[in-house]
């Protein structure tokens, strides 16, 4: 049974989010984290898809442990291709609000309680989190540059201004989710989302949340260079229209 | 005549002559056809008059012809950079689309372990 957002977000009080809130998990090569990531998402989701994005370790078989959805896509298609197919499934779930969240485990699953609060109470369409309204635990200097970079070239490519522009964790009305499709596959995804964010006319509000940076997850995760790559695939999309 | 311009404007020729023949050797549209073999033509007449793009350049108000056929060798390129990217990325879009779908509709669920 759904929850009043009310009882959400009560200062020390547990909160779990309604079963028509998904929450979307894309996860390639996630087998070693995923398991404790899901733990910690359940305490608060009850609605979890992870969508395998052709992960070559043992990912599936550990979603497959745990009581959530899992879709498996035959080929690594990239992070933007499995969120779509996360929101698609969720949306034809008859979800009526959809979130998506890292399987890196740099997230805190609590955050989605402030971002359901304010969706419920029908103040945006979409909640972005933002780690620099929020908290950046361990970010190195270089990704934190890269980030405010990244802030301005939004702001002057797609005229959207917000204070942190490529974060995985994020909630959307049913409405919202209607009006995002990804069809950037790879890391460009988060630039494509907050253009067509814009181009909806649908508010959007930013909320602070906590991003754990870990020596893993900094491995894994983006390198500098993909920023150039990014730029380039963007402008590349801009120029092809 | 040079042997730069013998070889390569009777290559030119020879390639626009096969567009003609398969525009109008065989049935069908003659539009695709006709348009590659009046490149090549126009190509190879380059090649043997060079002073016709000089005189093109001057007409146009650019200096010199090596820079007419610059400035429209660049501007070809884009246009083929632009399709190829188009079409690359149109098939990415279908092959995504099958895998999607392919996921959807066969979801796991721990239920159903």
């Amino acid at each position: 049974m759904a929850e009043s957002p009310l009882a959400l977000h009560e200062p020390g009080q547990p909160g779990r989010l309604p079963a028509d809130c998904w929450v979307v998990v894309p996860a390639y090569n996630e087998a070693s984290r995923i398991g404790p990531v899901l733990e910690d998402l359940l305490q608060v989701a009850q609605s979890v898809v992870v969508v395998d994005d052709g992960s070559r370790d043992n990912t599936a078989e550990v979603v497959a442990q745990y009581p959530v959805w899992l879709l498996r896509h035959v080929v690594n298609l990239g992070q933007g291709a499995a969120l779509q197919t996360g929101i698609t499934f969720a949306l034809r779930k008859g979800a009526s609000y959809v979130a998506t969240f890292d399987a890196d485990g740099q997230h805190v699953p609590r955050d989605f309680l402030t971002m359901y609060r304010v969706l419920a109470a029908g103040q945006a369409d979409y909640v972005l989190g933002s780690r620099f309204l929020g908290r950046a635990e361990g970010i190195p200097l270089t990704r934190k540059l890269l980030l405010k970079a990244a802030v301005v070239f939004t702001w002057i490519v797609s005229g959207i201004r917000v204070t942190d522009t490529h974060n995985g964790i994020r909630m959307m009305t049913r409405r919202g989710a209607e009006r995002i499709n990804i069809t950037l596959n790879r890391m460009e995804h988060a630039s494509e989302i907050l253009d067509q964010i814009a181009a909806s006319g649908l508010k959007f509000v930013e909320v602070p949340v906590t991003i754990r940076y870990s020596l893993e997850s900094l491995a894994k995760g983006q390198r500098s260079t993909a920023a150039v790559r990014m730029a380039l695939k963007l402008f590349a999309e801009r120029l092809s229209r | 005549m040079s042997p730069f311009q013998i070889l390569f404007g009777s290559l030119c020729g020879i390639v626009a002559l096969f567009y003609y023949w398969r525009a109008f050797g065989r049935p069908g549209s003659k539009v695709n056809g006709l348009f590659w073999g009046l490149l090549w033509t126009g190509a190879a007449t380059m090649i043997f008059y060079p002073g016709i793009t000089s005189e093109l350049a001057h007409v146009l108000g650019i200096g010199r012809g090596a820079d007419l056929v610059m400035y429209f060798a660049i501007l070809g390129g884009i246009m083929v950079t632009r399709y190829f990217y188009n079409r690359c990325r149109r098939l990415e879009n279908m092959v995504t689309q099958l895998v999607r779908e392919r996921a959807i509709e066969h979801p796991i669920s721990a239920n159903t372990l």
